[in-house]
């Protein structure tokens, strides 16, 4: 009767504990701080912390945005091509010529540059901060803006330099400015953000107005005047902060930052009296039946609150966005196969959800790139260039596309992304497409009949440098050794860390190699600079170099959108498609999930963060996250199942035990 | 035993100097500052001038000689410097990664230590019966399972089917326990096997000694033998695995 009761004692302990563990109070899977989702807050994950918030210095952290508007911006909604428009700016920049001398070998020359005015929305104010009097943020004027392109200047931005190389070949003076800061950095001094740059002007009759004088035309100044690096910088925040200004940021955005606990999240907070931002009235056509235009001509921002929880790992990540604790997501290979059911397709499971999906294509070129200095796949012979078209014309990029990228991508057929001025839809690359009879008969021509190597008599071999070190690196090198092989040539592999193979690229040292290059702002002309000769040693990995091109180039550059550039672009075109320094593999494409609760997502290919136009329904949310997260009762009947009979078989033998040393007498063995 | 002593922490100084030269050289090996620079560099295309400057900002234009002198100096003041990614102090890190990572490994510590004692002692005490060899193939089970495995079947368990845990995030305060419970449940089931394994090799030692016999003969209860006269008995080897 005692053992029994021992049994029972066991059974009834280990059924309290797994009723304990079903009810444990306050046991939930919610990772935000109560309540905080029924709010206007948006739930958004990066995979690492930034390495820096100063604006100055160059980083992909588009949160930066939020914080550090400029004088323009990018209009949310329009596309193909993208518009510019006024963010902090009172009015469009007037440019007007600018007459200047200098003086070479004693000679006097005479040029025409340009002078542009800005003129900054007055009543504008940075956020509040201990670094102003009275800890109030102060009103942003026109010398904010020029003491943020000094900063450009400064030698110890080691991160950055995106903007620098635009100023000092541009801006009157820079370039002085910059050797100046550099020789006080030799003598260990800091940058002296104080001193004149002749092409920095405040006008002296109106604080808000600044001029920069330009050596020579240069169009693109409207974009960057749109991007986070010219943002206007309180010098009172760099002078009490410094070097911690990298992580201390005072901005005059829509938002400022709550809470940045390293490692763990960025919480950015709605400014009280942020400048006046309205979401934009007008979109592309199918906008209006999207419903991205219900919030047309609100004031923005659209959240209370942004929450960038740092996940490092992407299936934890994925699994907050199933239990609605995110409120979008961007489709990756790892996720696409319970995401999607097929291209721009979601799964049964999504659907369910009411989640929607929107695809853009980024603004970005993946390629094969030659190194045109080398013996074999170098060169502008045209049995050189044959031998380039020819492996061009192996390439079949909706395959990669498929087998890769599960159908994610668009094939390319030139460097430029859609969307962007240079790009036209109706071109067709004469070298691009699968046609291996065409190929073979080019690598014929080239002297390497049938692929091999006429000197050997073995196939022509070809080295790949790659960091294809994981399995999907393998399996993706697999596949284009195999559609480069259909030629009978051979291609090797070498295989190396990432920052060895960006070393080597850098020195030259390879044959092919991959490149993947994204947009900064909307320019073909970004792209195009990646095979002028200038650019060696920099952009111009392929260290292409043709001095037409390079002509064509200079004047492209320094004018404005418009027939007459186009046709330059296009015979631009003509060149590098011809000599074939590049194979044109895709364009990538953002395939973006959201929840129903999340108003007006529409994916950019810029590298741009638009969270403040986005819009949170907070009941809608929290009625979905109940809905998914409810503790569900089986697994726990389960486990204690699962408990209950692995306990059985334990009591029955202590029970054993004890009776087997009761029946000996005094227990003795 | 002075002069021993002394004699140790001699030999400690050229040893240390050792390893830290290894560890130099080997890192500059592995990966040369002009790799880091590229790596670091958030520009497109960094040039030689900006490579050039980041070595300079970054201290690695100096001979290796000097760049050695000062690594050992202040490692010897427990200086590491700042992170040549962030800038940030790796003091200050160390000092933000500390709190959470002694809680979870304390409570891995902790929970780790009181189950496998605990069950260790039930498969000793049940070494004649059917229960120890399944208690022992469990074990090995859970011993073969990969790590990221567990954790994987962990966060789907608790968070995504029992929904008692978040999957992932931390919040310091009162709602700490929150975020590190379940961390610290799969890091003891990841090791708790080969803990079982051994304590229960310990446990089962004991029982065979003497003490124990004479325990039973003078009819002490078995649970007072099992936790009193085994278990004190064999923490000493139990503690020195754990600890």
């Amino acid at each position: 009767m005692r053992h029994s009761h021992t049994t029972l004692n066991l059974c009834s302990r280990l059924a309290l504990v797994v009723g304990a563990a079903i009810t444990l109070p306050g046991c939930n899977n919610v990772p935000h701080p109560a309540g905080q989702s029924a709010g206007n807050v948006l739930y958004r994950s990066i995979r690492a912390e930034p390495k820096t918030m100063d604006p100055s210095e160059s980083t992909i952290m588009s949160i930066l945005d939020m914080i550090y508007p400029s004088y323009y911006q990018f209009n949310y909604l329009k596309r193909n091509p993208y518009v510019i428009e006024l963010a902090l700016g009172d009015r469009e920049a007037i440019v007007k010529p600018y007459p200047y001398n200098s003086v070479a070998d004693g000679t006097l020359i005479k040029h025409v540059g340009e002078k542009w005015s800005f003129r900054v929305k007055p009543g504008i104010y940075f956020q509040d901060d201990p670094c102003f009097p009275g800890g109030k943020g102060r009103e942003v004027v026109a010398a904010d803006f020029l003491f943020s392109l000094r900063r450009a200047a400064d030698p110890s931005f080691s991160q950055s330099d995106f903007i620098t190389p635009y100023l000092e070949t541009k801006v009157l003076g820079f370039k002085a400015y910059e050797d100046f800061n550099q020789k006080r950095s030799d003598k260990h001094l800091p940058a002296d953000y104080t001193r004149a740059v002749e092409g920095f002007r405040v006008d002296p009759n109106d604080k808000y107005t600044f001029n920069i004088l330009l050596n020579a035309p240069f169009p693109i100044l409207k974009d960057l005047f749109a991007m986070r690096y010219t943002t206007p910088i309180a010098h009172e925040a760099v002078e009490k902060y410094g070097k911690e200004f990298a992580r201390h940021p005072v901005g005059c955005g829509l938002y400022e930052v709550e809470e940045f606990a390293r490692r763990q999240r960025i919480v950015l907070r709605k400014r009280k009296n942020h400048y006046p931002a309205f979401y934009p009235t007008e979109g592309e056509p199918a906008d209006r039946a999207a419903g991205l235009l219900r919030d047309a001509g609100k004031s923005l921002p659209g959240t209370d609150k942004i929450v960038y929880n740092i996940i490092r790992e992407e299936i934890s990540d994925w699994n907050l966005f199933q239990q609605a604790y995110k409120d979008g997501w961007i489709v990756s290979q790892s996720t696409f196969k319970q995401a999607m059911s097929g291209p721009g397709q979601l799964s049964d499971a999504m659907r369910e959800r009411h989640a929607t999906i929107n695809r853009d294509i980024r603004a970005n070129i993946v390629s094969f790139m030659f190194n045109m200095k080398d013996p074999l796949v170098g060169g502008y012979a045209p049995e050189k260039r044959k031998l380039r078209q020819a492996l061009s014309l192996a390439i079949d990029s909706q395959e990669i596309i498929n087998l890769n990228n599960l159908g994610i991508g668009k094939p390319a057929q030139y460097v430029i992304p859609p969307g962007l001025p240079g790009y036209d839809e109706r071109f067709i690359n004469p070298y691009h497409g699968k046609n291996i009879a065409r190929a073979k008969a080019l690598l014929a021509e080239a002297g390497y009949t049938n692929g091999k190597d006429p000197s050997t008599g073995e196939p022509l071999t070809i080295a790949w440098d790659n960091d294809a070190t994981d399995a999907a690196g393998r399996m993706y090198f697999a596949l284009v050794k195999r559609q480069w092989e259909a030629l009978g040539i051979h291609i090797v592999a070498r295989t190396w860390r990432s920052s060895v193979l960006i070393d080597h690229i850098a020195k030259g040292d390879y044959q092919i190699a991959e490149l993947l290059w994204i947009a900064d702002y909307p320019d073909g002309e970004e792209f195009l600079q990646l095979f002028c000769s200038f650019n060696i040693g920099g952009p111009n990995r392929t260290r292409f170099s043709n001095p037409e091109f390079d002509k064509l180039y200079d004047r492209m550059a320094s004018m404005p959108l418009g027939a007459e550039r186009t046709a330059i672009m296009n015979r631009m075109r003509e060149i590098v498609v011809e000599d074939c320094p590049m194979i044109y593999v895709k364009h990538d494409e953002n395939q973006i999930i959201s929840y129903p609760w999340l108003k007006n997502a529409k994916p950019m290919g810029l590298d741009i963060d638009n969270t403040k136009y986005l819009r949170i329904d907070g009941d809608e949310r929290i009625a979905a996250q109940a809905k998914l997260n409810s503790p569900l009762l089986w697994p726990a009947i389960m486990l204690g199942g699962f408990g209950l009979t692995a306990a059985t078989p334990i009591a029955l033998a202590a029970r054993a035990k004890s009776r087997r040393k009761l029946r000996r007498p005094g227990g003795a063995r | 035993m002075v002069r021993y002593a002394v004699r140790r922490v001699l030999w400690a100084i050229p040893i240390l100097i050792g390893v830290c030269l290894l560890t130099f050289l080997l890192f500059y090996t592995a990966v040369s500052p002009q790799q880091m620079a590229r790596t670091h560099i958030g520009t497109k295309a960094p040039t030689d001038a900006q490579i050039a400057t980041w070595l300079k900002v970054h201290g690695y234009d100096k001979p290796l000689s000097a760049q050695f002198k000062k690594h050992v100096s202040e490692l010897l003041l427990f200086r590491f410097g700042v992170s040549d990614s962030t800038g940030e102090s790796i003091n200050d890190r160390l000092l933000q990664g500390v709190g959470p990572s002694a809680l979870v490994a304390s409570l891995v510590f902790v929970i780790t230590l009181v189950i496998a004692i605990l069950t260790a002692l039930l498969l000793a005490w049940l070494r004649e019966t059917a229960v120890d060899p399944l208690g022992v193939l469990v074990c090995i089970v859970l011993m073969s399972v990969p790590y990221v495995v567990v954790i994987m079947s962990g966060q789907f368990m608790f968070g995504k089917m029992l929904r008692w845990f978040p999957i992932t995030g931390y919040q310091p305060g009162a709602g700490v326990f929150r975020f590190t419970i379940l961390p610290a449940i799969i890091g003891s089931i990841g090791g708790i096997g080969s803990a079982i394994r051994f304590y229960r090799s310990v446990v089962l030692e004991e029982l065979g000694q003497d003490y124990i016999r004479a325990a039973r003969a003078r009819g002490v209860p078995e649970r007072r033998i099992m936790l009193i006269h085994c278990l004190r008995n064999a923490s000493v080897p139990i503690l020195t695995n754990a600890v």
